[in-house]
């Protein structure tokens, strides 16, 4: 095919410009690819951590805070003859060595275990007695013990409830398969006598699984069951801890996704100035008989071949990006979520094949417009640059009246009642689309502002440079545009991650009012009621309040209790968004009502007058709430009750952390040391003063953004390569035109000047264009995708830092994008340009 | 005017320019034949029209008001693909400017209106060769159009216009852009063209020396179309 190979032929006479296209799209679908590749490995490695002791469970039953009652399962199974049904007890604890990395233990009985568990399988060559015959007994995979560096047998030391702990680690086992290696990464087995004591847990089993066949069975256990417990299917727990991260995976997606969209403007971008500088060569093919169809196919099939290789080299930069990614998404999990041991990225087939459709898709729908461009251009052999150019001065007003229709779009999907996350998602990719269309116009208002300025500052340079960009008006307006995208989609996560920090920030200073925080190590630990008392009683303490982070599994998903020991004074420094501070302690106080987070409040669809329905040690029990708190620990929210009214209905007596108030006059650091010295040395406990607490949270805040910050920088890489691209394509079109101000007596040097300053003012206005968008999207971002995502109210915090970097990007990229073209032009002889156009 | 055998042939055919403030009425009521085989130069000055004749009768363009008839079809009543179809196997243009495709080297340029209509390869690798041979430029079979002489890329596009040896060959100041030796080159090959004697050429042009080749000569002005006293 002749006008395949004419096709091919132009990819390769413009090779930089098609490698750049091709790197936009690469890098578009690597981040795609690379996003869902951690996800799902995310996704994954916690499906098999919730399945590696369920086995073949249907169902569990699980307590309150504190568990259930061991005697349960032997009641269970001794009294009522069932006996598929196993106990378990899990856990965290710390190793002594080793960083004091955190290690699952898993408690099991050997002896009833089902085959079907990846725990059984890869321990079942050993005999159950390992566990049973000997004390504190653990067993590790192979792979573990190796990495631990552990000899089998040996002792493995961890901190748990209680302080130290030997486990005696008498044998190692082999995972059947690689996942379950990955899953059983940092798990310890032991039987469930020794679990219990490492974590604390005494007499209490964390479930117990079962396997129910049919609805009968499941009513009768059902019917067994003591109030405080609950009968939930197998899968409820996996699906409610997967729904914790559901918003966090979708804005990672969103994310990446506005990367591709950036590279999909880039390959628009590409494709209709390639179609405008070969309008003459379209129009002779069209009069030597080449259809319209042909030729939308032919520049359908460039983009296509662009798109092809984009995403072939897209998927193996995904994959390799996927293994960056992953320990930052990982840790975000671990962080805010729930423990999860991620180490591999698991290379699905299906997040290969979204990338490459994504991309593929991304580029057919990029290509359209100028494809038919290039069908429609007429088979006349007279062809006219002004024509072009008057045809696209023209179409200014209609596109800004176009631009309506996805602005309308938007505004309606934003403003949706209902608060769906993908509309508002489609939401803001129809108002990037709308100013989109609305570019030209502002672009041609900027030049006109600026041409006074330019002319004065540059003279004939400056008043020659601001109608080079309405004189290529056809080319110029599409790179305006993609350029004030890309700029704008850094800007506005960059105010949005800005004004979120500052949100928490000024949050925490509020919140963490106490000098000091002690809190138990590891997720299993309790602080010893001892040691408080013992801190209570020196004198330079003015008062203790004391926490218990705890959390209801139940069928309808988990519920974070915090519980509060504290007095009126320390309940003012919740900072409420509905009701207040007076008027909610004394329910507070009584136990008559609870306070909820506003996350807690907006998943919930609860407000102040509605009540908590949570599931007591005594059954199921209705609080009222008294007021609604901002809160920014946790976006699936928390319900906040009174230390009273918890140990009214849970038999629970834990506590996780307290904080302390010193006297005014106490030197807080000196008194800390001395805490440290005399009070909690070898207790397992840490101590944080308020300015470390407050350090760490922001810790946490900022690596929760790493891959937010990762992917923004990764758009901006993205946007630049096009924009460079395209701005270099169209000064290197116009090497006749310049080579005739070079023959009139143009200095190479003003030639220079002329080409940068007209490469640069497209670069400003892309900027300016970028700033307005860039809030926009900022405000989007903080009012209603993280309103929609978690339910934070955010303020907005604006600081020039990101208008300033935002403008310097553009104007960045447009001066390095001329100075090639202006450097080769300058050096090229004006005959050789004049020969050769 | 041609009587016999017309092998196109323009019937009150008006083309008016609709403009900002009213309309340019270019061609009014044009009546033409043209004969298979003869060699027609028009002559008219810049503006009057020549170039808006020539798209008209390939199909290019469409007449405001009236009817061209190609070997007794109406080509003014047929869609724009249908007009492509008819252009592809029946049109040959030369242009001022060469219009050479250069991305494609010599070779593929003249074979490319043969692969549009569906040549097998070997017979279309035969036919280039044929006219690269009768031009002198085999040698340059696989150059590209930008390391060619003016002259060069001229008889290669007056080449392509004919390779795939089409009823109507419209040349559009062919010579327009050529020193007068090339000219000359240009001219004898446009009339000593292999299977000249079934081809009609149809020449807007400036140059007497152009017309001085032609078997007739109209002259367009004021829109209309008049044969020139022999």
């Amino acid at each position: 095919m002749m006008l395949a190979r004419v096709s091919l032929r132009n990819l390769l006479r413009h090779p930089w410009q098609s490698i750049l296209s091709m790197v936009g799209i690469a890098l578009g679908v690597a981040v795609v690819i690379a996003i869902d590749l951690t996800n799902d490995s995310a996704r994954r490695a916690f499906k098999l951590s919730n399945e590696m002791v369920a086995g073949q469970a249907t169902h569990h039953i699980i307590g309150g805070p504190a568990g259930l009652d061991e005697t349960l399962y032997r009641d269970l199974r001794v009294e009522h003859g069932l006996r598929q049904l196993w106990p378990v007890v899990e856990g965290t604890v710390r190793l002594v060595a080793h960083d004091a990395e955190r290690l699952s233990v898993i408690g099991i009985d050997p002896l009833a275990q089902t085959d079907n568990s990846a725990i059984y399988r890869a321990t079942r060559d050993l005999s159950a007695t390992e566990l049973l015959s000997t004390d504190n007994a653990a067993l590790l995979t192979d792979a573990t013990a190796r990495r631990l560096g552990l000899a089998i047998p040996g002792e493995l030391k961890v901190r748990g409830a209680g302080g130290l702990h030997r486990l005696r680690v008498t044998a190692a086992g082999k995972p059947g398969s690689a996942l379950e290696e990955q899953a059983l990464r940092a798990v310890v087995l032991t039987d469930i006598a020794t679990a219990q004591v490492v974590t604390g847990r005494l007499g209490r089993l964390t479930r117990i699984d079962l396997e129910l066949a049919g609805p009968e069975a499941v009513a009768r256990v059902r019917r067994l069951l003591p109030p405080e417990a609950e009968l939930a299917g197998s899968a409820s727990r996996g699906n409610a801890l997967r729904q914790m991260t559901r918003a966090f995976e979708i804005n990672l997606t969103a994310l990446s996704l506005l990367a591709l969209v950036v590279g999909m403007f880039l390959i628009y971008n590409t494709m209709t100035v390639s179609v405008l500088q070969r309008h003459a060569q379209i129009a002779t093919l069209r009069t030597l008989g080449v259809g319209d169809r042909e030729l939308f196919l032919a520049v359908g099939g460039e983009a296509l071949a662009l798109g092809v290789l984009g995403v072939l080299a897209g998927i193996a930069l995904g994959i390799s990006l996927s293994h960056q990614l992953l320990g930052l998404v990982a840790q975000t999990i671990n962080d805010l979520y729930f423990r999860l041991d991620v180490q591999k990225v698991s290379i699905s087939a299906l997040s290969l094949a979204k990338g490459v459709a994504l991309g593929i898709g991304a580029t057919v729908l990029a290509a359209l417009a100028p494809a038919l461009e290039a069908s429609r251009v007429p088979p006349q052999i007279t062809y006219t640059r002004s024509g072009q150019e008057s045809a696209a001065r023209s179409s200014v007003g209609r596109l800004a009246r176009w631009a309506l229709a996805p602005s309308a779009a938007a505004a309606v999907l934003l403003a949706l009642p209902g608060g769906n996350l993908y509309a508002g998602f489609a939401g803001l990719f129809f108002a990037i689309f709308g100013f989109a269309l609305l570019a030209p116009a502002l672009l041609l208002l900027i030049v006109r502002i600026t041409h006074r300025g330019l002319s004065r500052a540059l003279g004939l340079i400056g008043r020659m440079a601001g109608r080079g960009v309405t004189e290529s008006l056809s080319r110029t307006r599409v790179t305006v545009a993609a350029l004030a995208v890309a700029v704008s989609a850094t800007v506005g996560v960059g105010i949005m991650i800005t004004s979120f920090r500052a949100t928490v920030e000024h949050w925490l200073v509020n919140y963490l009012r106490a000098d000091l925080y002690v809190s138990a190590s590891g997720g299993a630990g309790n602080v010893d009621p001892g040691v408080i008392r013992r801190v209570a009683a020196l004198p330079e303490v003015a008062s203790i309040t004391t926490a218990r982070w705890t959390k209801l599994d139940g069928a309808a998903g988990r519920t974070q209790l915090f519980v509060l020991d504290a007095d009126a004074a320390a309940f003012a420094n919740f900072q409420f968004k509905h009701g207040d501070a007076a008027g909610a302690w004394p329910r507070f106080k009584s136990g008559e009502a609870v306070i909820v987070s506003e996350p807690y409040a907006y998943h919930n669809r609860r407000g102040v007058g509605d009540t908590v329905v949570l599931r007591t040690d005594s059954g199921t029990r209705e609080f009222a709430i008294a007021g609604v708190f901002y809160d920014y620990g946790s976006d699936r929210g928390v319900v906040a009750l009174h230390r009273d009214t918890y140990q009214r209905h849970w038999a629970d007596a834990a506590i996780s952390s307290f904080a302390v108030y010193l006297d005014p006059g106490v030197d807080a650091e000196r008194f800390a040391a001395a805490l440290e010295r005399d009070v909690l040395a070898g207790s397992g406990l840490t101590l944080r003063s308020n300015r470390q607490l407050r350090a760490l949270s922001m810790d946490i805040f900022d690596r929760t953004f790493a891959v937010t910050q990762v992917l923004r920088v990764l758009t901006v890489v993205i946007a630049v390569i096009g924009i460079f691209s395209a701005l270099m394509s169209i000064q290197l079109e116009r090497g006749r035109e310049f080579a005739v101000l070079r023959a009139n007596g143009f200095t190479p040097r003003q030639l220079w000047a002329l080409v940068t300053t007209e490469t640069g003012l497209l670069g400003l206005a892309a900027g300016v264009l970028a700033l307005p968008l860039g809030l926009f999207l900022a405000l989007a971002l903080i009012f209603i995708i993280n309103q929609r995502s978690f339910g934070w109210t955010m303020q907005v915090w604006l600081t020039p830092e990101h208008f300033v970097l935002g403008l310097a990007l553009a104007v960045g990229a447009g001066l390095l994008a001329g100075l090639y073209p202006a450097l080769r032009l300058a050096r090229t002889p004006p005959s050789f340009a004049l020969r050769h156009e | 005017m041609a009587d016999a055998d017309p092998i196109i042939a323009l019937s009150d055919v008006h083309k008016i320019y609709p403009d900002a403030q009213r309309e340019r009425t270019v061609l009014r009521g044009i009546n033409a034949r043209f004969r298979s085989g003869e060699f027609v130069a028009i002559l008219g000055r810049s503006g009057s029209g020549k170039s808006t004749l020539l798209n008209l009768l390939g199909g290019i363009d469409l007449p405001s008001r009236g009817d061209i008839l190609f070997r007794g079809m109406n080509i003014s009543t047929l869609d724009e693909r249908r007009r492509t179809l008819f252009r592809r196997e029946h049109i040959g243009f030369v242009f001022q400017f060469f219009n050479l495709i250069p991305t494609l080297t010599v070779f593929e340029n003249l074979a490319f209106t043969l692969d549009l209509n569906g040549i097998d390869r070997a017979r279309a690798q035969q036919r280039v060769a044929e006219l690269l041979s009768q031009l002198g430029l085999s040698d340059r079979a696989d150059a590209f159009p930008d390391r060619l002489s003016g002259g060069e890329q001229q008889r290669i596009a007056v080449a392509r216009a004919v390779a795939h040896k089409p009823s109507l060959v419209l040349a559009d100041e062919p010579t327009g852009n050529l020193d007068r030796d090339t000219e000359h080159q240009v001219l004898a090959l446009l009339r000593a063209m292999p299977g000249r004697d079934y081809t009609t050429v149809i020449a807007a042009t400036h140059s007497p020396e152009v017309a001085s080749c032609a078997d007739r000569i109209l002259h367009l002005q004021d829109g209309a179309l008049a044969e020139a006293a022999s």
